[in-house]
């Protein structure tokens, strides 16, 4: 049993030190800057939320009105953070993985400027008028090629990394790495060649644009997160996934299904009727790759229980797993022709979204965040009381947005929709409470994420704690943790001494 | 792990690995092959997805390009107070429908069937109904007294005015209804636009009951306006023709 030891060997943590090293800027600036979008887009989320039942707060400042407050929430959280988080741990993962540390960090850290650069003009852009009005998409259209071009500077390394791996051995992380590294040009090119640049009828175009939301959550962000989920759960647990075979069969169940996915949010709009019912049976059918992710990763880190309530990182990823399943089921509701008859117009869809963007992919990358940050940065969290707060917050807040927007929020809007012999002004009052509890929901988690930046960037200012434990979510302290044998490192030192 | 001087090499000259890559070092070694047996919960989980993914599907609609639009997806029918947006109707049962609603006021002179009593005269098979439209609706809105002939009979009884609060619409609803039911046929509707043709000339007469001689004599024609097909699919509520499709 000598080759299934657990222990590594000095030869492997050289190499993941060197990897850890070569990559610390870039990886660190990914996150730190996404950490901060983050709060901005909370912050525009929250004015908006305000705003939508409370039209006077901030006065008449066209720069703060909710045509453009909420776009600029949305357009920061999918490009500022998600994307970012994305990319911090993709090159990370895949130089990992790959076993080959990078040698371009300086050209992926200065890509990593110029998309900041784009999302920062983009953003202002929508805040002074110049958005497209097109959602995902309402960045002036100057900004896209930009974006493309950094995205192409960035992603390349983590092709080329994963090129010349070390061994032949493909783990699953890499296929759904690779997988979104190669899918989100094409999603965003075409979308992007659709909408804003060839002369597509304004009907196609709209649906063009939902199919691009649509497969941005289920081509780009969930195949990280399914990635770094599989990636940390057998890290941390040590154990070996549950079924691997069924794994690989997930990952392209995923790749045939969640490209039809999308265009049934159009459903009765005069385009092609197969696409409309396509769409719906791939956003149904979806659940089935991501609950066979799910239970599998569920079920490997099931067995080690204490790592899974210890360890920061596996919890935020169990967490962001179950936001997943809870993302299938939702889908699975939603996106039935007969649910879509309510909530086609109603905040159904924005639930969706917070849910796929927060409750699932944002909380895989802050359990790859913890993962990763000690080891690139050689310091340990400061606090877990702040990762509590994050954690607990965060699930709060994610939770009520998807149940007061998307479950409860959603239909009844749409049903009061629906009574036309009602005026309009009563469906949007029906929605009222809803409204104001999604703004405490944000209140919440800008709470939670303003500690996480906080915490994120003491870690980045290499202020952590320099010390050979791991910052563990417990109250005691256990001799033996599930990394092995604690203790100061100079006691480590005196003791072998 | 006996003796840290050989088994953990210091990354570079400054750098000792067991203080500055702790984390790296306590990482463990990952296996990836599992192949454990899987549960039935999910086969069976996923087995119901698909099945209620592939209803949709293959539920007869995706190529059916001859509804453009899937048929049950149209909102069903407005309840008759609706303000708008119910499904439309064809012209002349939109227009009688309002009309039958008015006629409950005359039924109790006219007969619910039309056909009159002793001294009311019957709207049914009438020519001072089915004919030049402009004398029923003088009636109606102005009321009619002294004698009328009808199909040879003569009837006495007065007709107080029923001008008061009938407004275009109603009056060509009960004008349509009246020509068009007990039997009569008539070949035009009155539209919206020739009640309100009918109105302007009460007003212009002044109030009073009219007399068959004055009918006769002054408004014996039909009344103006645009046509409109009988069966011309128009809202049910505001009569407006339905231009857009459903």
């Amino acid at each position: 049993m000598s080759e299934l030891s657990h222990d590594s060997t000095a030869e492997d943590t050289q190499l993941r030190s060197e990897i850890d090293r070569s990559l610390r800027h870039p990886v660190m600036f990914f996150f730190t800057s996404g950490a901060t979008w983050l709060a901005v887009s909370l912050i525009l989320g929250i004015v908006a939320s305000i705003k939508s039942h409370n039209p006077g707060f901030l006065g008449e400042c066209s720069l703060l009105q909710y045509g453009r407050v909420f776009p600029a929430h949305l357009n920061a959280l999918v490009y500022g953070w998600g994307a970012q988080a994305g990319f911090g741990v993709l090159i990370w993962l895949m130089a990992r993985l790959s076993r080959q540390p990078s040698r371009n960090a300086g050209t992926i850290l200065v890509a990593g400027h110029i998309w900041n650069l784009g999302v920062a003009i983009g953003v202002g852009g929508i805040l002074f008028g110049h958005g497209t009005g097109k959602q995902w998409m309402e960045f002036p259209t100057f900004v896209w090629p930009v974006l493309l071009a950094a995205y192409a500077v960035i992603a390349i390394w983590a092709v080329i990394a994963f090129r010349v791996r070390r061994g032949d051995h493909v783990y699953i992380s890499q296929w759904y790495l690779l997988g979104a590294v190669i899918w989100f040009p094409w999603i965003y090119l075409t979308a992007n060649l659709y909408v804003n640049v060839f002369d597509v009828h304004p009907l196609m175009a709209t649906a063009i644009n939902r199919w691009f939301r649509q497969a941005m959550i289920l081509l780009f962000f969930a195949p990280i997160a399914i990635a770094s989920a599989y990636y940390i759960t057998a890290k941390v647990t040590a154990r070996a996934i549950y079924n691997y075979t069924y794994s690989v069969g997930g990952f392209w169940a995923l790749a045939i299904i969640a490209p039809w996915a999308g265009m049934h949010a159009v459903m009765g709009s005069p385009i092609p009727v197969f696409l409309q019912y396509v769409g719906a049976a791939a956003t149904m059918l979806v659940a089935v790759p991501l609950i066979g992710a799910g239970v599998n990763i569920l079920k490997t880190a099931a067995q080690s229980g204490e790592a899974t309530a210890h360890s920061p990182s596996l919890r935020f990823t169990v967490a962001g797993v179950f936001g997943m399943l809870l993302l299938a089921l939702l889908g699975l509701l939603l996106a039935h022709p007969k649910a879509i008859a309510y909530t086609q117009f109603s905040t159904a869809v924005y639930g969706y979204e917070v849910l796929a963007l927060y409750g699932f992919f944002s909380m895989c990358m802050f359990g790859a965040i913890y993962f990763i940050v000690p080891r690139v940065t050689r310091r340990e969290w400061l606090s877990r009381r702040l990762i509590r707060t994050h954690f607990w917050f965060s699930i709060y807040g994610v939770l009520l947005i998807v149940l007061f927007c998307s479950v409860l929020g959603g239909f009844q809007q749409g049903a009061a929709q629906r009574a036309y012999d009602e005026s309009w002004s009563s469906a949007v009052l029906s929605g009222f409470p809803f409204v104001v509890a999604t703004t405490l929901a944000w209140c919440a988690i800008l709470y939670a994420n303003v500690f996480f930046c906080i915490h994120l960037t003491l870690m980045w200012l290499r202020l952590g704690r320099r010390s050979s434990h791991p910052t563990l979510l417990r109250h005691d302290h256990a001799s033996v943790g599930p990394h092995g044998p604690e203790g100061d490192i100079e006691e480590i030192e005196n003791a072998k001494a | 792990m006996s003796d840290p001087v050989t088994n953990k090499p210091d990354l570079d000259d400054s750098t000792n690995v067991n203080v500055d890559a702790a984390a790296a070092e306590r990482e463990n070694h990952m296996f990836t092959e599992g192949a454990e047996p899987l549960s039935l919960w999910v086969i069976l989980g996923s087995a119901i997805v698909v099945l209620i993914g592939g209803g949709v599907l293959f539920g007869g609609h995706v190529f059916d390009y001859k509804n453009f639009v899937k048929k049950g997806y149209v909102r069903e029918k407005a309840p008759d107070d609706g303000a708008g947006g119910a499904k439309p109707k064809p012209a002349i049962a939109a227009y009688k429908a309002i009309g039958k609603k008015v006629y409950d006021s005359c039924s109790t002179c006219h007969q619910p069937a039309g056909e009159g009593n002793m001294s009311f005269p019957p709207l049914a098979d009438s020519e001072w109904v089915t004919g030049p439209s402009m004398r029923p609706a003088m009636i109606i809105l102005n009321g009619m007294h002294k004698p009328v002939t009808v199909n040879g009979k003569q009837y006495d009884g007065v007709m107080p005015t029923m001008g008061d609060g009938m407004d275009a619409k109603k009056l060509a609803g009960i004008l349509n209804f009246i020509r068009n039911s007990f039997g009569n046929k008539a070949d035009k509707l009155i539209t919206v636009e020739m009640a309100e043709d009918a109105i302007a000339a009460a007003k212009e007469r002044g109030s009073g009951p009219v007399s068959a001689d004055e009918l006769n004599e002054k408004y014996n024609r039909d009344l103006k306006g645009a046509e409109l097909p009988m069966d011309t699919p128009v809202d049910p509520k505001t009569l407006e023709p339905a231009t857009a499709a459903e």
